[in-house]
């Protein structure tokens, strides 16, 4: 290796590289040197003076100069909470404000979604700006069967009808047919 | 964890006792090397146990106190010089060591070069220096104190290196 890169070598925290610097040195009179010097330098680098007396108190005693500027850990857990509720309250409300925009006045509702014309209706209340219809189920099946046996009713007579009707408009076509061979004899 | 609980701060109490027993005079010694004046060197070391008293306050964990503890004083240091507090125009009489009996006159004299040498370093290059041999940093946790690569690290130490060299030989 080469002289200048002896120290680097030495101070590496490759162990073989370190070992190769120290062969090195075993060698080389500068290098040995400047091995000295860097020794002489963390040497100095190493010791400092005492520690004051002054300051060998300041570590016990700072909590005292320092107690009041602490902050408290409850409040912190009481304004994180607070933060959370305001969160998940901003949260509930801008998923609720789609709703909020959807309803409509009382009249308007209230004539959208009235039951059908049918229904047997056990009870009618307000609350609010809401109408609330109770309709009696099994009553209100039994009129719609009923209704339906109706409608058949009326199905089999529209049927009937249109036979009818239909027999009607051949026995027309026929009449006319014969009165025109009728016709037709008596003008030979 | 509150200040009203006694057993809590009694708690507090003895880890700053224990930290102070563990680290004190190694935290003195790397305020001292980085700042070149004792009266800011003491300041550094008052904050860095005002720093240390309110994270151990507030139950935050730390796996290596010593660079914990050193990291935060470095810090410290850093922030003072960007306010100017520090000043660098004149450093401080050589210290109590220097005192010594005529027949070590050579030794010191070789010391106060040393000293000149490094204090001649750049600032980026002494403070890997001193964080490396004054406050025990491997190398990886120098860079992470400095907040730099660790190639960096190397290179300013490299660099520290070779200009020492050159200065002392």
């Amino acid at each position: 290796m080469k002289c200048d890169k002896f120290l680097s070598w030495l101070e590496s925290e490759s162990f073989v590289r370190a070992a190769l610097a120290r062969q090195h040195a075993r060698h080389c009179e500068s290098c040995r040197a400047a091995a000295r010097m860097l020794y002489e330098v963390k040497q100095e680098l190493a010791t400092s003076d005492p520690l004051p007396d002054r300051l060998k108190h300041i570590f016990a005693t700072v909590e005292v100069t320092n107690a009041v500027s602490l902050p408290s850990p409850v409040v912190d857990h009481r304004a994180r909470a607070g933060l959370w509720l305001a969160a998940l309250a901003a949260a509930v409300l801008i998923a609720t404000l789609p709703w909020l925009f959807s309803l409509k006045r009382h009249d308007d509702v209230a004539a959208e979604v009235r039951p059908h014309n049918s229904a047997q209706l056990a009870e009618e209340r307000r609350v609010g700006p809401i109408t609330i219809f109770t309709v009696d189920s099994a009553q209100d099946l039994n009129q719609l069967e009923a209704d339906l046996a109706v409608l058949k009713t009326q199905l089999a007579v529209a049927t009937a009808d249109v036979q009818r009707l239909s027999v009607e408009e051949e026995l027309a076509r026929v009449l006319v047919d014969y009165r025109r061979l009728f016709a037709g004899i008596e003008a030979r | 964890m509150t200040l009203e609980t006694g057993t809590a701060e009694g708690q507090l109490r003895r880890e700053m006792a224990e930290l102070f027993e563990a680290h004190g005079q190694a935290l003195w010694a790397l305020a001292r090397k980085l700042c070149r004046h004792q009266q800011d060197a003491e300041d550094v070391f008052q904050e860095t146990a005002a720093r240390a008293w309110k994270h151990l306050a507030s139950d935050r964990q730390v796996v290596n106190r010593r660079a914990w503890l050193l990291t935060i004083a470095y810090h410290i240091f850093l922030d003072q010089r960007k306010k100017a507090k520090l000043c660098d125009t004149f450093a401080d009489a050589p210290d109590s060591r220097a005192k010594a009996p005529p027949a070590e006159a050579a030794s010191r004299e070789e010391a106060s070069r040393v000293r000149t040498a490094i204090d001649q370093l750049p600032d980026d290059v002494r403070e890997v220096f001193v964080l490396h041999y004054t406050g025990g940093f491997s190398l990886r946790e120098t860079a992470a104190a400095m907040e730099i690569a660790v190639g960096t690290a190397k290179s300013r130490l490299n660099a520290g290196l070779i200009q020492l060299r050159k200065t002392l030989q």
